[in-house]
């Protein structure tokens, strides 16, 4: 009888631990259009994501006594801000997403603790909550307003994962806004599983790919400059998903997404 | 969605009378109430935690259910957050679920829960449990003279809070062996840890030394360092990603010292699944507590040293001396002198007196001071009374200089063990709290928190406490973690069960 019980408690136990793993769950993903937003900065002004249409808007949110984010502040400015400040496609914003004590005061001192000369806005929680992040991380929004990178690590340790997708979003100039069609490029098969196929009418320089969350994974680069019109990538060790490809040409690049399906 | 996320909890209640083998605990807190100058001022919220256990031989499987229901949209939700079977025979323990596991000192992984406190992310407006648990599996042997502890999971990010998805919540996969021999009181032991995330892999060591001397001495000493094809393996270069910690501390009759030192550099991994000493005084006061310094990661060395000595007639004497200096982008050099002395003058009276200088030029607070006393008074039988006074004075050059005060005053009354009611009232000028902009409180030279607190042990397993006022927030550090508590204002009701 007293095993009995046992065993039925446990397989109670069980069944509410299926029951019960449910959640409700909403995040904004890399490759996605970024939600757009208005906020108001420091020193009064307001920053609109949709006005910087073609420009590639770098975010950083803080919290503007958290001493993490104040810490890596400095390097932001420099390592960041101040790296591509003089590239007129790019544009920063800071966001203070500590809402209950995010006042004039408040931030400006954040600023001049940090060094930070980009653009701070105050009372910026909301976009914390749009975009699925918190304080202490970085963003990258390309000039199309797809979301090219959200940090998942604390901002210390995506300062160099960050700048490389500013840098990959800012070469995009050349073919920004044409479709893989309209630059004469072809990619097949899609959804791939083996090897997936580049095919354009003008000669291909490099081929990237990168994952959801803005990683580059595979890497094809035409060394002999031998000025192909077709390159092909084994994907094969690549898990299931959706992946994005850049195309590099002499005239600039082609952008795209990349479904791989077994 | 409420009646969805009641289901469970329902199903619990007939369980709990059924079978004797389950034990747990559940916390429900109601809020009335909102954040300062945020609408709707009376907003209504259910929080509720339920832990369950249930025990069989070496066999322990365990759970813990939350829920959070609020009138904020999307910031409601209910999930099983943690699962555990746990097997432990003789010298072997097993874990399978989450779990809470903190490897040498923490330098390089640890798990933690701040006990009973409830944590609001402040943009998601979402309440949750404060712990970064892991969700894996671990192993763990402790003989006589070798141990070793194992484990593969991946970490909690607790910035984030339950409504967002569980993947996003857990980036860092830890895979990590220490083992150790012990010997004559004496402990070495070594941890390899790697830490993959979707944008890194990172390999640490770290080397171990631990024991007591005597019966009078007690040492402990750690030093972890990154494993990188093109950095050496051991040394402090600016490169290296390194931590060193170590403390010492002596015993003699009424005389006590401690002495601990604390080296990190490039120290905070991956999302943030480590947690080094502090080696910062924690303090019950609520100003000193708001002013902690909170060590930085990326750079920080520094000592603290703190000593006592028990008089013969009870009373005691507690010095303390804390350094800790950041190289980042500039130096910052944080120093901080504390002295506390208690003393009992007639059979009726307990005071407290405490004395506080800093200087923390990282705040830009190159001047803070504070000081304050805590009296207890018998009234006889279970009945005491207390007086809680607490003042700060902070210079902040931010713009100008801005000299800042803050107050805390408290009077309770208690009845032991299961009774007590205070009136806190605290008050600041601080422009970071009265200077929000766009706020009704912006012109305000003052900011006042008056509050009320009851709580009331009404059994063997149910304690009822209620808040009603104004609560300050604010930085808060517990056994070492720190986190944000926000404001509030409004009504509070807490429930603490145990069966």
């Amino acid at each position: 009888m007293k095993n009995q019980v046992k065993h039925k408690s446990w397989i109670i136990l069980t069944a509410m631990v299926i029951f019960m793993g449910t959640s409700l769950s909403y995040a904004q993903t890399v490759g996605e259009p970024g939600p757009d937003f208005e906020v108001n900065t420091l020193g009064g002004g307001s920053f609109k994501l949709s006005d910087q249409g073609g420009k590639v808007v770098f975010v950083f949110l803080f919290g503007n006594t958290c001493p993490s984010c104040k810490a890596v502040g400095p390097t932001v400015e420099t390592s960041i801000y101040q790296e591509f400040r003089s590239n007129s496609d790019f544009v920063a914003i800071g966001l203070d997403t500590w809402d209950s004590s995010s006042g004039e005061s408040s931030v400006t001192g954040f600023k001049n603790s940090t060094g930070i000369t980009f653009p701070l806005a105050i009372k910026a929680g909301s976009v914390a909550t749009a975009y699925g992040t918190t304080f202490d991380r970085f963003m990258v929004i390309d000039r199309d307003g797809v979301l090219a990178h959200k940090g998942l690590v604390g901002a210390s340790n995506d300062v160099n994962t960050t700048k490389a997708v500013i840098e990959q979003s800012l070469m995009a100039a050349g073919t920004s806004g044409l479709t893989a069609a309209e630059a004469g490029v072809s990619v097949y098969p899609i959804p791939a599983s083996e090897e997936v196929h580049f095919s354009s009418n003008e000669p291909i320089k490099q081929v990237r790919i990168f994952d959801a969350a803005g990683r580059l994974v595979l890497s094809e680069i035409d060394e002999w400059g031998a000025g192909g019109t077709n390159l092909t990538l084994p994907v094969a060790t690549l898990g299931k998903g959706l992946y994005f490809y850049r195309l590099q040409r002499a005239d600039g690049f082609v952008t795209g997404k990349l479904l791989i399906q077994r | 969605m409420l009646r969805k996320s009641l289901i469970p909890l329902l199903l619990f209640l007939p369980l709990v009378q059924v079978l004797g083998q389950l034990s747990g605990n559940n916390l429900a807190e109601y809020q009335l109430g909102n954040l300062p100058y945020t609408e709707p001022a009376a907003l209504s919220s259910l929080y509720d935690q339920l832990n369950l256990a249930y025990r069989y031989k070496g066999l322990r499987a365990s759970l813990r259910y939350e829920q959070f229901l609020s009138q904020n949209e999307g910031s409601s939700y209910y999930q099983l957050s943690q699962f555990q079977i746990q097997y432990r025979k003789d010298k072997l323990e097993l874990k399978v679920g989450n779990f809470n596991e903190t490897l040498g000192n923490g330098l390089l992984v640890r798990g933690y829960e701040v006990a009973g406190s409830v944590f609001e992310e402040e943009a998601y407006r979402t309440r949750y449990g404060f712990y970064r648990d892991m969700l894996g599996f671990s192993a763990k042997y402790t003989g006589d003279i070798w141990y070793m502890n194992a484990l593969r999971g991946k970490s909690l990010v607790n910035s984030l809070p339950p409504t967002l998805d569980p993947e996003e919540r857990r980036v860092d996969l830890v895979e990590a062996v220490e083992t150790g021999i012990s010997l004559y009181s004496q402990t070495l032991g070594i941890i390899v840890m790697r830490d993959s995330n979707p944008f890194a892999e990172e390999v640490f060591y770290s080397l171990l030394f631990s024991g007591s001397l005597f019966n009078l001495l007690s040492y402990n000493l750690e030093y972890a360092h990154d494993i990188a094809d093109d950095l050496p393996l051991f040394g402090m270069d600016d490169k290296s990603r390194y931590g060193l910690y170590g403390s010492l501390g002596v015993a003699l009759g009424s005389f006590g010292m401690s002495l601990e030192i604390k080296n990190y550099h490039k120290m905070f991994i991956g999302s943030g699944i480590s947690d080094p000493p502090t080696a910062v005084r924690e303090q019950k006061y609520k100003v000193l507590n708001r002013s902690i310094h909170v060590p930085q990661l990326d750079d920080e060395s520094g000592i603290q040293l703190e000593a006592y000595y028990s008089f013969p007639n009870g009373e005691r004497l507690v010095f303390n001396y804390t350094r800790a200096l950041n190289q980042l982008y500039l130096d910052y050099l944080f120093n901080e002198l504390f002295m506390e002395f208690s003393f009992y003058p007639g059979s009726k009276n307990s005071f407290t007196v405490f004395a506080d200088y800093a200087s923390d030029p990282f705040k830009f607070e190159d001047t803070r001071l504070a000081g304050g006393m805590i009296w207890d008074y018998s009234l006889g039988g279970q009945w005491s009374t207390q007086l809680h006074l607490e003042y700060q004075y902070i210079e902040r050059e931010i713009v100008e200089v801005d000299k800042i005060n803050n107050g805390v005053l408290i009077l309770g009354l208690s009845r032991s063990p299961d009774l007590g009611l205070s009136f806190i009232w605290e008050l600041s000028n601080d422009p970071y709290l009265t200077d929000l902009s766009g706020n009704s409180g912006s012109d305000k030279q003052y900011r006042y928190w008056p509050g009320l607190e009851a709580s009331y042990k009404i059994n063997n397993t149910n304690t009822l406490s209620l808040f009603a006022g104004k609560r300050r927030g604010g930085p808060a550090c517990s056994s070492g973690i720190c986190y944000e508590v926000l404001d509030f204002e409004g009504v509070e009701l807490r429930l603490k069960t145990k069966f």
